[in-house]
């Protein structure tokens, strides 16, 4: 099956309005024909809204062109992100009024809201979904994409995977790193090794296990598969491929759980791709990008607009030279 | 923060070679979420660029 992903460039020919993002995501909603379906709808458009001063998530005005275009297709639509976003979101320019909708937390502003979904996968046994998306009968998963220092590349599937459960659910998704122990303390020779391992790492990815005095703890966060640990710790520390999928995966699970909740062809997805800095938006600040700006994506499927997008940014040359120094 | 190799896309080359997000879609794709098949189809292709005048943008919107 082939999928249509719309795509506006970043560029533009002329000084012209009709040539930037904006203009480019309403045609795009237009191809989508986003009016025609949303009518009677309680519309959910899941924007990360950031957190303290973070200002590279998506535009208030890209988020208006949205909104405006819900309700002239007679959608009842609300944005909904993390109660902690949601709190602090006029800080950084999203309210009813610039925005034209109201803004919700997901799952409540207690995390009270949410509807368990029983699933296994690794110590997983179940995901609770907000309240606000399992009540929605329509979604617009309204994405910015960035790296991400946990999946490299965050994008569409972030966006609902970690951005529409509670924070019980979120942290045990996290965790799934940590399902096999990445330290076989069997195979360390003694102390000295153990205290060298730990210290090895320049990226203060090993740290002493919180919970045994004679363990580590790898951050897998924090790895970035440099391997120079692995010329101290031989056997005694396993950077195992799967592991770190396992987060990345998780977060399909989760992305199939939000999408399940909705009738099929009651989804469409939009990418902005600007500001394409390295490490995610809850990190709550703005540097420099890394990677070009590579426009606007918009689809009904969220792996082809996530493979159109990996594609487009792909294609670009890293910017070393804007490389924050830590 | 800097480049540890040089392969896959480049958010890898920083945040590292296994959190791959092409094995995620391959996953997802399995999941039956959608298809990494696309036509990715450009909504406004870019004319040449035209040589023009600076549009006149007034001081005060109604002038």
């Amino acid at each position: 099956m082939t999928s249509k992903v719309f795509w506006g460039s970043p560029h533009q020919t002329q000084l012209d309005a009709k040539q930037t993002l904006p203009a480019k995501l309403d045609l795009i909603l237009e191809k989508l024909e986003l009016r025609q379906r949303v009518k009677g709808h309680r519309v959910a458009i899941k924007v990360h809204l950031g957190n303290d001063v973070g200002y590279s998530t998506v535009h208030p005005v890209l988020v208006r062109r949205v909104v405006e275009a819900v309700k002239e297709g007679e959608g009842k639509p609300f944005v909904t992100d993390l109660a902690h976003s949601e709190a602090t979101a006029p800080m950084r320019g999203y309210t009813a009024e610039t925005i034209g909708c109201p803004i919700y937390p997901s799952t409540g502003f207690d995390e009270k809201w949410f509807v368990t979904h029983p699933y296994k996968y690794r110590q997983m046994e179940e995901f609770q979904l907000g309240g606000a998306i399992e009540e929605a009968t329509f979604l617009i998963d309204l994405s910015h994409v960035k790296g991400h220092p946990s999946c490299s590349y965050a994008g569409a599937i972030k966006n609902l995977a970690l951005g529409c459960v509670t924070g019980e659910t979120r942290s045990a998704m996290h965790d799934v790193c940590n399902y096999e122990p990445a330290f076989i303390k069997e195979n360390c020779p003694d102390e000295k090794t153990r205290v060298a391992i730990r210290e090895s790492c320049p990226y203060g990815g090993i740290v002493d296990d919180k919970e045994d005095p004679d363990g580590l703890h790898l951050h897998y966060i924090n790895c970035n598969q440099c391997m120079i640990c692995q010329d101290v710790a031989g056997s005694a520390l396993v950077i195992d491929r799967e592991s770190f999928m396992a987060f990345l995966k998780v977060n399909v699970i989760a992305t199939k759980l939000v999408l399940d909740t909705f009738e099929p062809g009651n989804a469409v997805f939009i990418n902005v791709a600007n500001t394409l800095t390295p490490v995610c938006d809850c990190f709550g600040f703005t540097g420099l990008p890394v990677l070009p700006d590579a426009g606007v994506f918009g689809s009904n499927d969220i792996i082809a607009i996530e493979q159109a997008t990996l594609d487009a940014t792909d294609a670009t040359s890293i910017m070393e030279k804007t490389f924050p120094a830590a | 923060m800097k480049v540890i190799q040089r392969e896959g896309h480049p958010f890898q080359w920083i945040h590292g070679i296994y959190k791959d997000p092409y094995e995620q879609l391959a996953y997802g794709e399995k999941m039956d979420l959608g298809s990494r098949q696309h036509e990715l189809i450009d909504v406004l292709p870019l004319e040449e660029p035209v040589l023009g005048v600076m549009p006149y943008i007034p001081a005060e919107p109604d002038a």
